[in-house]
């Protein structure tokens, strides 16, 4: 550890430069007058006596500079030097600084804007279980209007897995904004009613309790939530006693029965799922398109 | 006169730590007056390496330093072998005697080296 010592003691060397400075002189000077005095003694001139001893001590000069070297951290000092000049010459070009930092905030910008699309996109896509097997569903009834807005008719999801299934399995699900009651005050926050096998489709079970059953799909027994893992830290502090507590949403209660692990958000960065829990009528509507949908191949 | 030797590197070290553990407490010229005649003056200190070598011994902690009056009335700063330079003194001394055995031996004439 004895470097780490005088890498201290190097560093604290680079300050207080002057009064180091004028010891060092001192010590030099102490150094010289000693040498004077003892030339004296053995019998030289006054003169004699100063020009021998300087003739010894040599360039004084050359002598404090390879001092100093030691005493701080030459490198770091002509860094730091480096960096005074390259902040004043800046200082004193403000029309170039100003085009500078401007080109390297847009280039930084814009490069961060694609990695982190490319990232998302390319580098970490969904991971869930065999996703090339995994479709969104719609109906094409002449007018697209984006890929946020393909929508199917319930009945007609359901008429997929009947017959010759193309799916092995087909999940359906709304979502919308649900305004969180807490505390006295109304937060809105982002959720899915889900078909039951929502999950299952996935391929993503909860970490936490469990998902919904195909009871809960009823009309009555709805009033369930799974939550997201950063519903649950952001607004819960990871409190485990969340399961089975009751939260007050769009004035209604739900009970809580599960926590998805850590990322898993979908379809958008959703807070929590509820069961879709369609009347019968709204199940076999074929007008209006008012479900989106994920298919299993 | 013969051309004096300048003292060689990793050397000068080992001579000081010496010069303090012999004389105790002593000045930079002290110690650079005592090399110099121990050796019969046959050594030049320079003090261009005096200095920061007590310098680099003072940031190791194997001497300290501190101010005051010499013999005939100087301010100079005098240094003073602590505890960690007696153990390095004893480890350089070692070294040095080992290695100026290997060369010896090595200087050796006639003997076979089996």
């Amino acid at each position: 550890m004895r470097w780490l010592r005088v890498f201290a003691l190097r560093v604290a060397g680079l300050f207080a430069k002057s009064q180091r400075d004028r010891e060092f002189a001192a010590e030099l000077d102490g150094h010289l007058q000693m040498h004077i005095d003892d030339n004296l003694r053995s019998g030289m001139s006054a003169q004699e006596a100063r020009r021998q001893a300087l003739l010894k001590l040599g360039g004084v000069e050359p002598i404090k500079e390879i001092y100093r070297e030691r005493r701080g951290l030459p490198l770091l000092e002509t860094v730091l030097q480096d960096l005074r000049y390259a902040v004043r010459t800046l200082r004193k070009n403000p029309g170039f600084t100003l085009i500078a930092v401007l080109t390297l905030a847009l280039g930084i910008g814009a490069n961060t804007a694609i990695f982190s699309m490319v990232n998302a996109l390319l580098l970490h896509p969904y991971n869930f279980p065999e996703l090339d097997r995994l479709v969104r569903v719609w109906e094409n009834r002449g007018i697209d209007e984006g890929a946020d807005a393909r929508f199917i008719a319930p009945q007609d999801a359901a008429d997929l897995l009947s017959g010759a299934p193309v799916f092995d399995a087909l999940t359906t699900y709304k979502c919308g904004d649900f305004n969180l009651s807490a505390e006295g005050n109304v937060q809105p926050v982002l959720g899915c009613h889900v078909s039951a096998n929502f999950f299952d489709v996935l391929g993503v079970g909860p970490a936490l309790g469990r998902t919904f059953s195909a009871s809960e799909e009823q009309p009555g027994a709805d009033q369930v939530a799974v939550v997201s893992y950063g519903f649950w830290q952001r607004r819960f502090a990871g409190d485990a006693g969340l399961l089975g507590k009751t939260i007050q949403m769009n004035g209604k209660k739900y009970a809580v029965v599960g926590i998805m692990p850590r990322g898993f958000d979908y379809p958008v960065p959703m807070e929590l799922w509820v069961p879709l829990g369609l009347s019968p009528s709204e199940k076999t509507d074929r007008a209006k398109l008012s479900l989106e949908s994920l298919g299993r191949a | 006169m013969a051309q004096k030797k300048d003292v060689w590197q990793g050397t000068l070290a080992l001579m000081v730590l010496k010069t303090l553990d012999t004389l105790g407490p002593l000045h930079g010229y002290g110690i650079a007056r005592r090399i110099e005649q121990t050796s019969g003056d046959l050594l030049a200190v320079n003090y261009g390496t005096l200095y920061p070598a007590l310098l680099k011994l003072e940031q190791e902690g194997y001497i300290s330093s501190e101010w005051g009056v010499s013999d005939n009335n100087r301010k100079a700063k005098y240094y003073k072998l602590t505890r960690a330079g007696k153990k390095q003194l004893e480890r350089e001394a070692r070294d040095w005697e080992q290695t100026t055995a290997i060369v010896a031996r090595f200087l050796a004439p006639g003997e076979e080296v089996s």
